[in-house]
């Protein structure tokens, strides 16, 4: 009887483990089941024309492109032949002094294209990622706009006031009875809703979302480990936590956490005795070995390896949460890399996310 | 005096030589196959691929259809695939190299595998030539006699005006088996390997880079290095004349007897490799980096030159990394290993 009972709560305990992966699942593929990427979506807002401007940033898309190993052509989003651009790409690539950054994947039975876009930000305003958005539940390798890390040229300011403007790539396969397809472009914004809660495990809520701080522990969960990213396993003191979204109500809200101390003053970073220091100390110790390096090169000095291993501070990185992440799925393991006994409460912020959509972008020209 | 005149003047004739596009030392294919102990190495064709179709041509630029049929179901095969992509670069041709290689005899006698002998290191631009990356199309055929066939694809990329590139391949030259090195002291001088002249210049304490730190600070945040490297003596290296880009000079420091000494303990004694092995087979069962103790060893350092990386001059001297202080680096071992070049000439890259 009492191996029954034991049996039972077991069963209870794994259904309640369980429970909030059903709850973000079943979220997931609501979101999942309405998705056509052709059409808009909620809270996406269809650009009027080919440019928008938001948070400092403005985007322009100026055409298409077909490529081939000896033929570039290319036409604008309504699929006008844009002799102009097909020049001007064509131009930039030829001079392009490498290689790689005229080199585009293609796959095999699909009509490839480059999506040719211009985007300048003000520098005044701060933003977070801005770049193409992909509909979460949808394949990245389903058709879509990907970036290309391809940079044909970059403007980069003289002086505060001026905007850096950049002209970039966008790469897609698309089925080949496809005549046009979205291109989806997500601006984050600054943080905002900034607060301190208490470093516990429970729920907390931010930005419209509920999340569950599921666990913190000074050592790494062995079945998390590759979700740590690289290196997870040294010997710096770190914290590792677990979260999860209880309960989505704007998947476009990104969580950003980071450790801080009982008066909710978040770390920077470490110091050389791998104790927590606060932003303005940390960025005057940055500077001052960045002065250091300078001189030490500048006098032909031999800095001692081991000297400059303990001299050297680290940053702490905070934690982002997104909720539509195909890699976190709804839960997050990641770690601050800071002592345990130090880290009091959390400092949390979150970062809306707006996504524009360039509708019926033509695939060919007319 | 008297003998750098003379290295001078070997260096420029080897240079003329050994531009090391192709030099009189090459063998030539004829009919674009060769035979290298019982294997046949045979350039099968050349392919394209573009995003609706598949082409391939053989090496004279007829029409292939049957290696054009194969090639395409694989593309069509492949497509199916998540994430499956091919390159395109434009004003550039990018082409596939399909090489057939048949064993001859049931009692395989050869050389081990062969590979592309590129005369240059491909870091930067994407050089002219045929290579081994971004190849996968490969096929086996074997017989109920025990024959075999195997087909392996190489990649290339071209200017667009070029109309037909030669494959250049190498082999490890049998003659690298009875190769047993040259001991001497590691003190400064001249020294010469297969013809080609190098010269200690200076052994000296290492010094340590001031950027080094950024490294260090790196590897401290991402975590997983028990120890920063201890490099503790350069030697630096000149190469003096080169006129043999077939021969690969390599450079370790040896006992008193001539052993190479490729591992050290923290007290700087020799240890053996099967003993630093043993060490690191028990560590790979160990989890994590995080659980994974440090290693009581470390390489003790090891050089390497290879003319075919130096294309068109004779390069700035260099410097050896050795983790043994100055005071016990007193021997070195030099060792050559040679190649065989083969040169399959008059590839088209575009069919007739």
């Amino acid at each position: 009887m009492g191996i029954l009972t034991a049996k039972k709560s077991a069963i209870v305990l794994a259904g309640l483990a369980v429970l909030p992966f059903l709850v973000f699942a079943s979220s997931m593929k609501r979101i999942a089941a309405q998705i056509d990427p052709m059409k808009l979506q909620t809270g996406e807002v269809a650009v009027v024309g080919e440019t928008f401007s938001a948070n400092g940033i403005t985007a322009e898309v100026l055409g298409v492109c077909s490529v081939s190993e000896e033929e570039l052509s290319c036409w604008k989003p309504n699929g006008t032949r844009d002799q102009i651009l097909s020049k001007q790409v064509g131009d930039a690539l030829a001079k392009s002094s490498n290689d790689y950054l005229r080199t585009f994947q293609f796959r095999y039975g699909m009509k490839n294209r480059l999506l040719v876009m211009k985007k300048s930000h003000d520098r005044q305003t701060s933003v977070g990622y801005v770049g193409p958005y992909f509909l979460p539940g949808v394949s990245y390798d389903a058709p879509g706009w990907k970036d290309n890390g391809q940079l044909i040229s970059q403007i980069i300011p003289q002086s505060i006031d001026e905007a850096m403007v950049e002209t970039r790539f966008m790469i897609g396969s698309f089925q080949k009875s496809s005549t046009t397809f979205p291109f989806r472009y997500q601006v984050v914004g600054p943080n905002l809703n900034r607060k301190s809660i208490p470093f516990k495990v429970g729920k907390f809520s931010i930005g419209g979302n509920d999340y569950v701080l599921d666990s913190i522990s000074d050592s790494p969960d062995p079945k998390e480990v590759g979700r740590y990213g690289s290196g997870s396993g040294n010997k710096v003191s770190a914290v590792y936590i677990k979260v999860h979204a209880e309960k989505i109500g704007d998947p476009n809200s990104i969580l950003t956490m980071y450790p801080a101390d009982e008066r909710g003053r978040f770390y920077a970073g470490t110091n050389m005795k791998d104790e927590p220091i606060f932003s303005q100390e940390f960025g005057q110790l940055m500077g001052d070995q960045a002065q250091k390096d300078i001189q030490a090169q500048k006098d032909n000095i031999v800095l001692n390896q081991k000297d400059r291993f303990d001299v050297f501070a680290h940053m702490i990185n905070p934690i982002q949460f997104d909720v539509t992440s195909p890699w976190e799925k709804g839960v997050l393991s990641s770690r601050f890399t800071v002592e345990l006994s130090k880290v009091k409460t959390l400092d949390i912020s979150t970062q809306k996310r707006s996504i524009f959509v360039f509708q019926n972008i033509r695939l060919d020209p007319r | 005096m008297k003998l750098k005149t003379v290295h001078t003047l070997i260096a420029s004739s080897a240079l003329s030589v050994a531009l090391f596009g192709f030099s009189h030392l090459d063998q030539i294919a004829k009919e674009n196959s060769i035979v290298v102990g019982s294997v046949k190495y045979e350039v099968d064709g050349v392919c394209k691929i573009t995003d609706s179709a598949s082409l391939c041509w053989k090496p004279n630029g007829s029409p292939y259809p049957v290696l054009t049929a194969r090639i395409d179901a694989a593309v069509q095969q492949f497509a199916q695939r998540p994430g499956q992509s091919y390159s395109l670069t434009y004003l550039k041709k990018r082409r596939i190299l399909i090489m057939k290689i048949s064993q001859l005899s049931l009692n395989y006698s050869g050389q081990g595998n062969g590979s592309v002998y590129r005369t240059q290191s491909g870091v930067g631009n994407v050089n002219e030539g045929w290579n081994e990356s971004n190849s996968n199309f490969r096929a086996s055929e074997r017989g109920f006699d025990g024959s075999q066939i195997d087909w392996i694809s190489l990649s290339g990329t071209f200017e667009l005006g070029t109309k037909e590139y030669p494959l250049q391949y190498e082999f490890p030259s049998a003659e690298n088996k009875a190769a047993k090195g040259t001991v001497r002291d590691l003190t400064p001088g001249e020294f010469s390997v297969d013809g080609n002249v190098f010269e200690i210049v200076s052994i000296g304490d290492h010094k340590v880079n001031p950027l080094d730190g950024l490294a260090i600070n790196s590897r401290r945040s991402n975590g997983d290095w028990p120890e920063p490297p201890k490099v503790l003596t350069d030697v630096t290296i000149r190469p003096i004349s080169i006129v043999n880009p077939y021969s690969t000079m390599s450079l370790q420091l040896a006992d008193e007897n001539g052993n190479s000494i490729q591992y050290v303990d923290v007290s700087e004694n020799s240890v053996s490799v099967a003993e630093y092995q043993k060490w690191e087979n028990s560590r790979a069962g160990s989890g994590t980096n995080a659980l994974r103790p440090a290693s009581p060893y470390r390489a003790a350092g090891y050089f390497s030159f290879d003319p075919k990386y130096y294309r068109a001059q004779i390069p700035q001297p260099m410097t050896a990394n050795f983790t043994i202080s100055k005071e016990k680096c007193k021997r070195i071992l030099i060792t050559s290993r040679k190649r065989d070049v083969y040169t399959f000439e008059h590839i088209r890259l575009d069919p007739n």
